[in-house]
C-alpha cells in the first residue's frame, strides 16, 4: 500500500502579526505549549476579533463544562 | 483541489486514525495500532494541556468552529466544554470515522472543499484548530482560511490555532517587526508556557 504524502508546513514568527491584524484579529499572542512528554513545543495563536466594546466577562456558566450547561 | 486536501482525502480512506496521530508503529497493520479507545483518550491528554491556556486568554463558550477536525479527537473534548460545536474537514474518510465514535449531539459535522467555511458571517465565538495548518500547501492557503475564520468569528470572539513555526526566539528580548512586538521567551515546562505579544505589556503565565 502506498500511504500519501504527510506534508509539514512551517511558518514565519512574525508571519501572524503581520497577517491577522488585517483581517481585523487582536491581541495576537504565541502560546507555546509543551508536548505530552515535555519534548516537543507546540506553537498556537491566540487572537480575538476586535468588538467595538470591551469583551464581557465570562459567566460561572459560560466558562463551564458539560455539567454545568 | 488542493494537493493538501487530495492526500488528507486518501488518509481518511485508508487509516484515519494514524493520518492524525502519525506515530512510529501506530498506524494499521503496525506493531501497535490506534486502538479507537487509546486515540480518543489521546485527544483528551492533549485537551487537557490546551484549555486551561486558551480560558486564561479569554473563550466564550457559546458555540466553537474546529478547522480539520479528522476523526474527531478533539471534537470530542470540545463537545464537553461547548453549548455547540461545528466541526469542518476536507475528508469525507475522517468525517465519516467522526460521526461514528463522536456521538455527543451538540456537534455538526461539516464536509467542506478547505477554501469556504459554511458558517454565517459572525456567527461563531470560538475557533480551534490543531495539527492542521502544518498540512497546508502554503502560507497563502493559511491567510485565506484566516480571512475565513475571521469572517464567521464574533466581535469579541478568541481563536486558538496551533500553527508550526521557525525563526522563534529563544531566551533574549528583541524587536520583531514592529516596535510594538517584543519577545521574552524561557523554557516551557509541564507546568508553565511562555508567550509571545502584540500587546504593550508582558504576560507571564
Amino acid at each position: 500500500m502506498v500511504r500519501p504524502l504527510m506534508r509539514y508546513l512551517a511558518y514565519p514568527t512574525d508571519y501572524i502579526f503581520r497577517a491577522l491584524p488585517p483581517l481585523g484579529l487582536v491581541d495576537v499572542e504565541v502560546c507555546i505549549l509543551p508536548g505530552q512528554d515535555g519534548g516537543d513545543l507546540h506553537p498556537f495563536v491566540m487572537a480575538r476579533r476586535a468588538a467595538s466594546r470591551p469583551f464581557a466577562p465570562l459567566t460561572p456558566q459560560a466558562q463551564g463544562s458539560v455539567a454545568s450547561r | 483541489m488542493r494537493d493538501s486536501n487530495t492526500e488528507w482525502e486518501r488518509w481518511g480512506e485508508i487509516d484515519p486514525l494514524y493520518g492524525v496521530a502519525a506515530a512510529k508503529g501506530r498506524e494499521r497493520g503496525g506493531k501497535n495500532p490506534w486502538s479507537d479507545a487509546e486515540f480518543y483518550e489521546r485527544g483528551q491528554q492533549h485537551w487537557q494541556r490546551f484549555h486551561p491556556a486558551w480560558r486564561r486568554y479569554g473563550i466564550d463558550c457559546r458555540n466553537c468552529l474546529e478547522i480539520g477536525c479528522g476523526a474527531g479527537r478533539i471534537t470530542a473534548q470540545l463537545a464537553g466544554v461547548f453549548a455547540m460545536v461545528e466541526a469542518v474537514d476536507v475528508s469525507k474518510g475522517m468525517i465519516d470515522y467522526a460521526v461514528a465514535h463522536v456521538t455527543a449531539p451538540n456537534v455538526r459535522f461539516h464536509l467542506t472543499d478547505g477554501t469556504a467555511l459554511p458558517l454565517e458571517s459572525a456567527s461563531i465565538t470560538a475557533v480551534f484548530s490543531t495539527h492542521v495548518f502544518q498540512h497546508f500547501d502554503s502560507i497563502d492557503q493559511a491567510t485565506l482560511t484566516f480571512r475565513e475564520i475571521a469572517r464567521v468569528l464574533a466581535p469579541g470572539g478568541s481563536i486558538m490555532i496551533h500553527l508550526p513555526m521557525y525563526r522563534w526566539p529563544v531566551f533574549h528580548r528583541a524587536p520583531m517587526n514592529s516596535s510594538t512586538v517584543y519577545t521574552r521567551t524561557w523554557a516551557p515546562s509541564a507546568h508553565g508556557y511562555c508567550v509571545l505579544s502584540s500587546r504593550a505589556e508582558w504576560c507571564v503565565r
